[in-house]
């Protein structure tokens, strides 16, 4: 349904995509995780056939998704950059937006508008931003398009509209099975709903996986400081902290401390923990070089 | 020799008068409710379709329309140098000439003696101008009988000599003397779009784009001034003096 | 899944579009009918005429024109199409690609141009009932007499079709100015240097007067009296402004 074969994207000389492959084949509900600028909301208009690849390309339903009619009416992009005619209420929209995704549901959409206390009356550009961002999704959702691509969705919503949020997109999701796409640097608040996750990194797909694989990616281990730089000389350390004597903890990646050359009785003596994807996510994007501290200590 | 372009001169002005209307143009698009604007709309169309037929109906007063006369533009002093020969039976069937008006002055022929004549003045109605007055004496009439005429004037087929205020005249201490209303005309002409013509150059070069009557109207004035033969009177005005016997 | 997969025409879209358009943008009539307004208000005292006085003679003679509302009407289609060229962005959140928002950016201009050759035709007649009315002395030209049903349907045709060059002159500008942003208006620069020099070389190689502004270009069509070879100089420049228009928005990316 979805692939992206070594899909490149410059801006000005500026990379935002660099070689991204992935493929998505099926009904799944993905998290695309990635730090601010890591090229997400690229990737996205790229697959909604907004943004014409500088390299490589981006399928959708095997044709090329740049300017494809049959992408545009399988796909909808649902982010804060969404423009709508200024004099329009929420309720003719619905009706615009009905006439082009043949899928939508009128009734689903007028009833999530009474939940969540919106007037139909109302113009899109009276509402506050939370209340815009609810009202996008509900025109993303109710459209019921085979590909929803929901861009930081929860950007701007109140913490209790953000619980219904994830709520709203799994039971949706569960009526309509489909290809849900939703982008977000806010990993733990999603991590419930989500099947897999496409992690992005610098323009680049560094991982995608399902989500129990992020699950167990980094673990924390901890032990007496010898034998922790033991592992520290031949693994990459994400962190690394002392508590107090005799005690440091650092996280490695999983995988490579399992194919280590280290004895039992010495890895006996270490304490695995492991660490949550969003754990994870953040130790994976942390900048090189020094930390905060060092920065207002130096 | 190059003509200076005055593109950039066009650009700024559409960009400058695009930014004001562009900045209107979304007020009124944004914050109007539809209905009202189909609602105007419909009121505007329904004025527009009935309009052609309410056209029809307007009858327009068609008595001062006429076929225009390939006039002279200085007609009027042909007849005033042409007196002797010209009778006012003659400016009366002229179709060059319109008449205005005619005035009777009855007179009490008596009051007015060799030593006491009926003083006639032309009237100071201009400068360097001849004066318009042809003194007919005649005994065809007991009273002073005054016709004024213009020479045709049309704008378009309209002859606007039906709006000329005639000249006001009266005897007073012995003398026959004229005031001069000022006429007003107001005139409004609806002459069809060119695109309508668009492929018919005869009939586009008729539409007006300036007219020029070509002299002021007054000027086509003739005065003809009928007097009893009894009546002794002294001609003060101006020259070329007229007097018909 | 695969049943929620639809695979509709690019003409089908490009006519819901169509249809979205008009009904989105409807108060563009409202628009129009208070530039229409304005028109009539200064149709009275647009036309060429002259005041002569003497002594004892005043006389005003004006002649009611059309011109205001077709100069009205030519400004709202330059503003209507340079809008549905700048905002392209908001059309692409619905089903869209470049080609159906240009195929139905040009049908809505053309439903406007339409619309707008028939409001002006009429507006000819409700100057007449309203002069009848309201005005003294109002009088039809004589010409009045000598046109019949041809000479309104060339009005109406006409009108339309110069309407149409204008409204898509608007679009092109607005699809150029969104689409190179910054750089818009350096090509606006150039090419009005480009306009110049090019008049000053015509003008030294035939050794004449050459002069290529604005009043040039309206001469060229609005003089043409012959209906074949006005027909062709109308449709081909509107078939040139089409194909500039498709491809200024050909391969253009939506990124806002």
């Amino acid at each position: 349904m979805i692939r992206c074969e070594s899909l490149t994207k410059f801006f000005n000389g500026t990379r935002a995509l660099e070689e991204c492959s992935f493929e998505i084949s099926g009904p799944s509900i993905t998290g695309v995780i990635g730090v601010n600028g890591a090229g997400k909301t690229t990737l996205f208009k790229s697959l909604a056939g907004f943004l014409k690849p500088s390299g490589g390309n981006a399928y959708v339903f095997d044709q090329p998704a740049f300017q494809n009619i049959i992408a545009a009416q399988n796909v909808i992009l649902v982010d804060e950059s969404m423009e709508f005619y200024p004099g329009a209420t929420l309720k003719e929209l619905i009706d615009s937006y009905s006439r082009f995704y043949r899928n939508f549901d009128v009734k689903l959409a007028m009833g999530l508008l009474k939940y969540f206390n919106l007037q139909q009356n109302a113009k899109y550009k009276t509402l506050s931003k939370g209340v815009r961002a609810t009202f996008r999704l509900i025109l993303g959702l109710s459209a019921r398009a085979p590909i929803t691509l929901l861009d930081e969705p929860a950007d701007g919503m109140d913490p209790g509209v953000r619980t219904d949020l994830y709520q709203l997109i799994l039971k949706d999701y569960v009526k309509a099975p489909r290809i849900i796409l939703i982008s977000s640097h806010y990993l733990g608040e999603m991590e419930p709903i989500l099947e897999d996750i496409l992690f992005i990194h610098e323009g680049k797909v560094l991982k995608h996986d399902g989500l129990e694989v992020f699950e167990s990616l980094l673990i924390a281990l901890q032990g007496p400081p010898d034998i922790i730089e033991l592992v520290e000389k031949r693994l990459k350390v994400y962190e690394g902290k002392n508590f107090g004597e005799g005690l440091r903890r650092i996280v490695v990646d999983k995988e490579a401390y399992e194919l280590l050359d280290l004895s039992e009785k010495l890895r006996s003596r270490l304490t695995l923990q492991g660490i949550s994807p969003e754990g994870s996510f953040t130790h994976l994007t942390r900048r090189e070089g020094g930390g905060i501290n060092e920065l207002y200590d130096s | 020799m190059f003509n200076i372009n005055f593109l950039l001169i066009y650009l700024v002005v559409f960009l400058l008068f695009g930014t004001v209307a562009i900045v209107s143009f979304r007020f009124i698009g944004s914050r109007t409710p539809k209905k009202l604007s189909i609602g105007l709309m419909l009121i505007y169309g329904a004025l527009l379709l009935s309009s052609p037929i309410a056209a029809g109906f307007i009858v327009e007063d068609a008595s001062e329309r006429e076929e225009p006369l390939d006039i002279p533009h200085f007609y009027f002093e042909e007849v005033l140098v042409d007196y002797e020969n010209r009778s006012l039976l003659d400016l009366e069937q002229d179709d060059f000439l319109q008449k205005i008006h005619v005035t009777e002055i009855p007179l009490d022929i008596e009051d007015f003696s060799t030593d006491a004549p009926l003083g006639i003045r032309s009237p100071e109605y201009g400068h360097n101008f001849s004066n318009p007055l042809i003194i007919e004496i005649t005994d065809t009439v007991d009273q002073v009988v005054i016709t004024q005429f213009t020479q045709r004037i049309y704008i378009d087929t309209y002859n606007i000599g039906h709006h000329f205020e005639p000249w006001d005249w009266s005897v007073a201490s012995n003398e026959l003397y004229s005031t001069i209303p000022t006429t007003e005309i107001n005139l409004y002409n609806f002459h069809p779009p060119k695109l309508a013509l668009h492929f018919d150059r005869e009939l586009q070069e008729k539409i007006p784009s300036y007219q020029n009557i070509g002299f002021i109207p007054r000027e086509g004035a003739i005065i003809w001034i009928q007097l009893p033969e009894e009546l002794e009177f002294h001609y003060r005005g101006g020259g070329p003096w007229r007097i018909k016997e | 899944m695969n049943s929620m997969i639809r695979k509709e025409s690019q003409l089908s879209i490009a006519l819901i579009q169509t249809k979205d358009k008009l009904y989105h943008n409807i108060n563009a009539f409202l628009f129009l009918m208070i530039l229409h307004l304005i028109g009539y208000l200064i149709s009275s005292s647009s036309g060429m005429g002259y005041l002569t006085g003497g002594d004892y003679f005043d006389m005003s003679y004006r002649n009611f024109s059309v011109a205001p509302l077709y100069v009205m009407t030519i400004f709202w289609m330059i503003l209507q199409g340079f809008s549905f060229g700048e905002e392209k962005s908001r059309q692409y959140y619905m089903v869209s690609n470049n080609f159906t928002a240009y195929f139905s950016d040009i049908a809505v201009l053309e439903i406007y141009a339409l619309t707008a050759g028939l409001l002006t035709l009429f507006s000819g007649f409700l100057i007449q009932v309203f002069g009848s009315l309201f005005v003294g002395n109002f009088m039809l030209h004589s010409l009045y007499a000598s046109i019949g049903i041809s000479n309104y349907l060339t009005l109406w045709f006409t009108g339309t079709l110069y309407f149409l060059i204008f409204g898509t002159v608007g679009y092109l500008v607005g699809i150029l100015r969104s689409r190179y942003r910054s750089r818009f208006f350096l090509g606006l620069l150039l090419t009005a240097v480009v306009w110049i020099l090019g008049s000053i070389l015509v003008s030294y190689s035939i050794q004449g007067p050459v002069s290529l502004d604005i009043s040039t270009v309206f001469r060229f069509y609005l003089n043409e009296s012959r209906f074949f070879i006005w027909l062709a100089k109308v449709l081909l420049t509107i078939a040139a402004l089409y194909g500039l228009s498709y491809l200024a928005v050909k391969n253009m990316e939506v990124n806002r």
